[in-house]
C-alpha cells in the first residue's frame, strides 16, 4: 500500500455513517425517551471532515459527541468534542534525496512524505432549535480550541500544533422517541494559527527547488483554514421522563 | 436497562469501526523520474582573441613600412553583418571626438580540419583562402553542416595592412586597433555596440628589432571598447552553474554570470555523439531566460538592458579602479534553460529514448550577428552529462 492508493474516500465514509445512523435508529426505536427543557442531551456522531485544501490534510473519518443543556424550548448551551485521525496529503511535502558528487554525476530522488495525525477538537457552543412537529432543525456556533498531535516516529519526536478554534453549522433532528432520536449536521470547523508546513516531516530541509513546475504546486498557506465537517449523529436524553409526561414543552429532539 | 446496554453497545461498536482505521500512511513514497545532475565546469575556450603587430621602421614613419598585422581567433561566421578593422585616433586632441579610420588591407583566413586519410587515420588538413584588398570580412560558413558548430573554432584570421593600403598619411597615428561587426558595408565608424576587440598600442609588450623594424605585439582585449580608457568593458568569464535531466526535461542553471559584451548573449547547446564518441550534432536549446518562475524573461538582450532586475544587478568590474559611470554592466545572478525532449525532436534518438546519444551540455557566447541555433566557437561553460542520461537504460526506472 502506498500514499497513493490510500485514501478515506467520501463514499466510504458515508457508508459507515449510514451504517451506524441505521444501528442506532434501530436501537433506540424500541428506547422511550423523551426531550424537556433543563435536561442534558447527548448526541453521539460519526461522520468526516473534509478540509481546507490549505490544510495538507486528506479526507478523514470523524467521531464526535455532543452534550447539550436545554436552556428554554429553542435554546441550549452544551459541549462538542470531534476527534479524527487524517493522513497529510503526501504530495504537499515533497522533498528530494541526492547521492552521489555533484561535480561527476549525481541522482536525485524525489519523495513524498506523509503522515497520520491524530486531530481533537473541543468547542462550547449554542444551539438554537426550532421545533417543528417530528422534525427539529437546529443551528448551533461555538469556539475552543483544536489540537493536532503528529506522528512522533515520523517526526522523531513529540510534535503538535494547537490554536483556537471556532464552530459554526446546522441541521436536522429527527425524533425516533421521546427520548431518542437521529441527527444530520453539517459545520464549519475553523482551525487558526494553523501551519501547515509543521506537517512536514523533514522541516523542509530538502525541497525540490530544479523541477519546481514539474510537480503540483502545494496549496498558498493560510493561518486560518475552513473545514467542513459533515456527520450522523444519535441523540438521546439520559434523564427521567419529563414533568407532565408525554411531550412537554421541550418536545422534540 | 437492558435496552440501554444494547444502544451503548452498538455505539461503542459503531465508534469503534469508525476508529480503527486499517489503512496507514506510509512515510515516504518516490514521486516521479529520478533526475540526473552534473555540474557545468568553466571552460572559456574559444572566446573572441588574438593579437596585433605594429611594425614600424626605426627611422621616420614610412606609407610602406608602418603595418600592421591583426591575428583573430574565435570568430564566428555571421548571418548579417562583417567583420571590419579600424584604427582609433585615441591620441587626437583633447576635447576633439576619437577619429575612426576602416581599415583595408589583405586577409588570409587559415582553415584547420581533422580528415581521414586513405589508410583509415585521422590527420590534420589546412585550408586557407586570401582576400586582398577588402575593408571587412567574414568566416565561410559551414555549408556541409549547418547546424553544426561553425567553422570559427578551427579558423585562424590573419589581416595586414599598412599606411599606403589602408589611405593613411604618415601623420596619422595608429594607436589603437578597433574590430567591430557592421551590418553597413560603408560605415564610417564603428557600431557603437558592435566594438568587441581592440588593442592599444601603448599597452603592447616593448618593440622587439624583427626584420630591420621595430616591433611591438600586443593582445586584442574582448569587451566593449570606449575611447575613454574608464569606460572600456573587459568580459573575463566566470561564474558556475549545473545540469539536471528528469524524463523528458533539461534544466541548466546558472549563476554569477558576467554581462556579456554588447552584441553577445549566453545560449545552450547539447552536443550529442554517437557509438564512437564521433561529434554528430549541436542541439540548441535556447537563449538563457530567468529561472523559474520568470522563464518567459529572456535574457539575450542582457548585454545591453536590464531584462530582469531581480537577475541583472550592478556589478563594478574587478579590473576598475573608482566609480563605474552607467550604464554600468550587469551582471546575471542567475539564469536558466529550460528544454523539452517534447518540444525539441532532435533530443529523442529514432527509437524514441530521451537524450540518448546527448553527452555534453555547452553553454556558449554568441553573436547576435551569428546565425542563432548554431553553436558558436566560444563555449563559456561545459558538462559531461552522466552516462545514464546518454545511454538511457531500456526500461528507465522510476
Amino acid at each position: 500500500m502506498t500514499l497513493s492508493s490510500y485514501h478515506s474516500s467520501p463514499k466510504a465514509i458515508l457508508t459507515r455513517a449510514a451504517v451506524a445512523a441505521l444501528v442506532m435508529a434501530g436501537g433506540a426505536s424500541a428506547i422511550d425517551a423523551q426531550v424537556a427543557v433543563h435536561q442534558f442531551s447527548i448526541t453521539t456522531r460519526a461522520g468526516g471532515i473534509h478540509f481546507d485544501r490549505a490544510a495538507s490534510l486528506k479526507t478523514a473519518a470523524l467521531l464526535g459527541l455532543d452534550a447539550e443543556y436545554s436552556l428554554t424550548r429553542n435554546f441550549g448551551i452544551g459541549t462538542s468534542i470531534n476527534v479524527s485521525r487524517p493522513n497529510t496529503r503526501a504530495e504537499d511535502f515533497l522533498s528530494v534525496l541526492t547521492f552521489g558528487l555533484g561535480a561527476t554525476g549525481d541522482t536525485t530522488l524525489f519523495v513524498q512524505t506523509g503522515q497520520s495525525v491524530s486531530l481533537i477538537e473541543g468547542s462550547i457552543v449554542g444551539v438554537g432549535r426550532f421545533p417543528a412537529g417530528r422534525f427539529t432543525p437546529f443551528v448551533l456556533g461555538g469556539g475552543g480550541l483544536y489540537g493536532m498531535f503528529l506522528d512522533p516516529e515520523i517526526n522523531a519526536g513529540s510534535r503538535r500544533m494547537s490554536g483556537i478554534s471556532g464552530t459554526v453549522g446546522g441541521g436536522l433532528a429527527v425524533r425516533l422517541s421521546d427520548r431518542a432520536g437521529i441527527q444530520f449536521d453539517a459545520r464549519d470547523l475553523v482551525f487558526t494559527k494553523y501551519r501547515a508546513s509543521r506537517l512536514d516531516p523533514t522541516g523542509q530541509r530538502s525541497p525540490n527547488t530544479i523541477f519546481i513546475e514539474d510537480f503540483p504546486a502545494a496549496p498558498s498557506r493560510k493561518e486560518t483554514v475552513h473545514n467542513f465537517m459533515f456527520s450522523l449523529g444519535f441523540r438521546y436524553l439520559p434523564g427521567g421522563a419529563p414533568q407532565g409526561g408525554g411531550r412537554g414543552e421541550g418536545s422534540g429532539t | 436497562m437492558r435496552r440501554r446496554l444494547v444502544l451503548a453497545a452498538l455505539t461503542a461498536t459503531v465508534a469503534l469501526v469508525a476508529a480503527c482505521e486499517s489503512e496507514r500512511a506510509i512515510i515516504t513514497s518516490p514521486a516521479g523520474a529520478r533526475a540526473y545532475g552534473t555540474t557545468l565546469g568553466l571552460a572559456s575556450t574559444n572566446l573572441p582573441r588574438g593579437s596585433v603587430r605594429f611594425p614600424a621602421p626605426a627611422t621616420a614613419p614610412s606609407t610602406t613600412l608602418d603595418s600592421v598585422v591583426v591575428t583573430l581567433l574565435g570568430l564566428d561566421s555571421l548571418a548579417d553583418a562583417r567583420y571590419v578593422v579600424w584604427v582609433v585616433d585615441s591620441a587626437a586632441t583633447t576635447g576633439q571626438p576619437a577619429r575612426f579610420r576602416r581599415l583595408r588591407g589583405i586577409v588570409t583566413q587559415t582553415y584547420t580540419d581533422t580528415v581521414t586519410n586513405k589508410l583509415g587515420d585521422p590527420e590534420g588538413q589546412t585550408y586557407v583562402q586570401t582576400f586582398a584588398n577588402v575593408d571587412s570580412f567574414n568566416l565561410r560558413t559551414a555549408a556541409a553542416a549547418p547546424t553544426r558548430q561553425g567553422i570559427g573554432a578551427r579558423t585562424v584570421t590573419r589581416f595586414v595592412t599598412n599606411r599606403a593600403l589602408s589611405g593613411l598619411a604618415v601623420s596619422d597615428s595608429i594607436q589603437t586597433i578597433l574590430v567591430s561587426i557592421e551590418k553597413d558595408g560603408a560605415a564610417t565608424t564603428p557600431s557603437a555596440t558592435r566594438r568587441f576587440l581592440w588593442a592599444r598600442r601603448a599597452d603592447a609588450a616593448a618593440a622587439v628589432a624583427i626584420g630591420g623594424r621595430n616591433t611591438r605585439t600586443g593582445s586584442l582585449v574582448f569587451g566593449n571598447f570606449t575611447v575613454n580608457r574608464d569606460s572600456m568593458y573587459v568580459f573575463t568569464p566566470g561564474g558556475s552553474g549545473r545540469v539536471y535531466v528528469r524524463d523528458d526535461v533539461i534544466i541548466v542553471n546558472d549563476s554569477s554570470l558576467p554581462r556579456p559584451p554588447l552584441g553577445f548573449y549566453y545560449a545552450t547547446y547539447a552536443l550529442k555523439r554517437d557509438s564512437v564518441n564521433a561529434a554528430i550534432d549541436t542541439i540548441f536549446l535556447g537563449a538563457q531566460h530567468s529561472p523559474y518562475p520568470r522563464r518567459n524573461i529572456s535574457l539575450i538582450d542582457a548585454d545591453s538592458v536590464q531584462a530582469d532586475p531581480e537577475a541583472q544587478v550592478d556589478v563594478i568590474p574587478s579590473n576598475y579602479p573608482g566609480s563605474w559611470a552607467r550604464p554600468s554592466p550587469r551582471a546575471i545572478l542567475f539564469a536558466s534553460t529550460r528544454a523539452s525532449s517534447d518540444t525539441i525532436a532532435a533530443l529523442v534518438d529514432p527509437k524514441g529514448k530521451k537524450f540518448a546519444g546527448i553527452a555534453q551540455i555547452f553553454v556558449s557566447l554568441e553573436s547576435k550577428n551569428a546565425l542563432q541555433g548554431r553553436l558558436g566557437p566560444a563555449i563559456v561553460f561545459r558538462a559531461d552529462l552522466p552516462n545514464i542520461v546518454r545511454n538511457p537504460p531500456q526500461n528507465p526506472p522510476q
